[in-house]
């Protein structure tokens, strides 16, 4: 447990116009949108506008919110969706846009160039993943929450988050080697 | 069709792990989650930021001062250390007198905060400099057509040439949302907002990964790499530029800090004490890596 108020009560809060309490949704939650984001787009800078974006739109929402236990995957759903909107809307995508760290090494030349295709190919396969493994693989290795983390905020057991990050991980990888295949 | 069964325990196995550390590699850069929460509150209206009126805010007394000190601004002569773009203050115009300007005083990038001064070209910026990510040369966008050029910068002030526009009361500058600009003022969460010694010092740090830091023979692995060096730094608003630190020492990006004045840096707090948190050593030593060869510079 955080210790942190739970979303429930916090939600309740920023229903009846607390926005210290929304603030503090924002702050739990805007790396889960972030990550959501990034896996669309593989741009720090285009995640960040749509992570922001996506508690506008949770702000304006909130009130249609059924289940409070459902935030989380709603927040990671609807940065997915914004992000996807965001490319159609600018025709463009930018899977490799941050490779900053991608320096070219004299004895390794070719490095840089592998790193930026495994990130293609990474952020490809990780599109085709179903929502609900998306979520548990990012949330285990992007977020880095513990599996205890996870099931607090989902409301699903840890035990069947760890089927989903493996189910997940297996899936990529089948993904990521038949592309390759095509290739 | 992978079934629970099959796939559980797949993260433990080699492919697993390989597939886990690629994920890892290319997880998202490090985000500031309350900066980011901030920036939203904005968004929908709720400001967590402090909203202030320059002429309640400071007293009469200061105004004054502040328009001495712009005709400073203006009528200062050239800098010993040029900055990377060089100032468009325009030599013969007349310094008026500040007006009451609403600004808006909130810590959340990419929101620069702007004081701009009457129908002047020129401005300060209060409160917003380095560690927002500002830098010399970058373009700050305002209502009404108003652009300004970061003409000079200090850890919490920048000075601005206003090149377009009139400016006018309650005028908000903004920097455009660049992922540079970002990842600039990002730098900054490590310290809390407060950049502090580091950014006067010159320069932004990184810790090295472990295995790099080894393979330059760095025994314990704790290294500190030199990701920008900031060439100069306003000491006031009113002030010419002068070289940092980092830029005597001629410290470059890419450089790894060994040891300052004996002591070992492993991290960023290493370096502040090392320094004994001054800028004004004596006799400053640096041991640095760059390009694989040890190098000691030094600062009397």
């Amino acid at each position: 447990m955080t210790g942190a108020p739970d979303d429930e009560a916090l939600i309740r809060q920023a229903r009846r116009g607390d926005h210290e309490a929304f603030g503090r949704l924002v702050e739990r939650y805007y790396r889960a949108a972030y990550a959501s984001a990034y896996a669309v787009l593989g741009n720090a800078g285009d995640a960040e506008e749509i992570a922001q974006e996506t508690f506008v739109q949770v702000y304006e929402k909130l009130d249609r919110l059924r289940e409070p236990g459902a935030l989380t995957s709603w927040i990671w759903r609807i940065a997915r969706d914004s992000a996807l909107k965001y490319i159609r809307k600018n025709k463009r995508i930018k899977p490799v846009g941050d490779a900053p760290d991608l320096k070219l090494d004299e004895d390794r030349p070719h490095e840089p160039l592998v790193a930026a295709e495994d990130k293609e190919q990474l952020m490809a396969a990780l599109t085709e993943l179903p929502d609900e493994m998306r979520e548990a693989v990012l949330m285990r290795y992007w977020e880095e929450l513990e599996y205890e983390e996870m099931a607090e905020r989902t409301g699903v057991s840890a035990t069947a988050l760890y089927q989903r990050v493996c189910r997940g991980l297996k899936r990529l990888r089948e993904t990521i080697e038949r592309k390759d295949a095509l290739a | 069709m992978t079934s629970n069964h099959e796939a559980e325990g797949y993260d433990n196995t080699p492919e697993g792990r390989e597939l886990v550390a690629l994920l890892k590699r290319h997880a998202p850069p490090a985000v500031n989650a309350r900066a980011g929460a901030e920036a939203v509150m904005k968004r929908i209206g709720k400001p967590r930021g402090r909203l202030l009126r320059v002429g309640t805010w400071l007293p009469p007394l200061v105004g004054a001062a502040a328009a001495v000190a712009l005709a400073f601004v203006i009528f200062s002569p050239k800098p010993d250390v040029q900055p990377t773009t060089p100032p468009e203050v325009a030599a013969n115009k007349v310094a008026p007198a500040p007006t009451q300007a609403e600004i808006r005083h909130d810590r959340s990038f990419p929101e620069i905060v702007a004081l701009v001064r009457g129908n002047s070209g020129d401005g300060v910026l209060i409160d917003a400099g380095l560690k927002d990510g500002l830098r010399v040369g970058d373009m700050l966008l305002g209502s009404g057509g108003v652009k300004a050029r970061v003409t000079a910068l200090g850890v919490f002030d920048a000075r601005v040439a206003v090149t377009g526009g009139v400016p006018v009361k309650g005028a908000e500058l903004r920097t455009p949302v660049t992922t540079e600009a970002q990842s600039r003022a990002a730098k900054y969460a490590d310290f809390g907002g407060d950049p502090g010694a580091f950014l006067e010092f010159g320069v932004l740090l990184s810790a090295m990964p472990l295995s790099e830091a080894r393979m330059l023979g760095i025994s314990d692995g704790a290294a500190m790499r030199v990701d920008e060096t900031i060439p100069a730094l306003l000491r006031d608003p009113a002030s010419a530029p002068q070289a940092t630190l980092a830029a005597q020492l001629d410290l470059r990006a890419g450089d790894v800090l060994v040891e300052v004045n004996g002591a070992h840096i492993g991290s960023s707090n290493d370096l502040g004490n090392a320094l004994g948190w001054s800028l004004d050593p004596k006799l400053l030593t640096v041991r640095i890596l760059r390009n694989g060869r040890q190098l000691d510079l030094k600062l009397r």
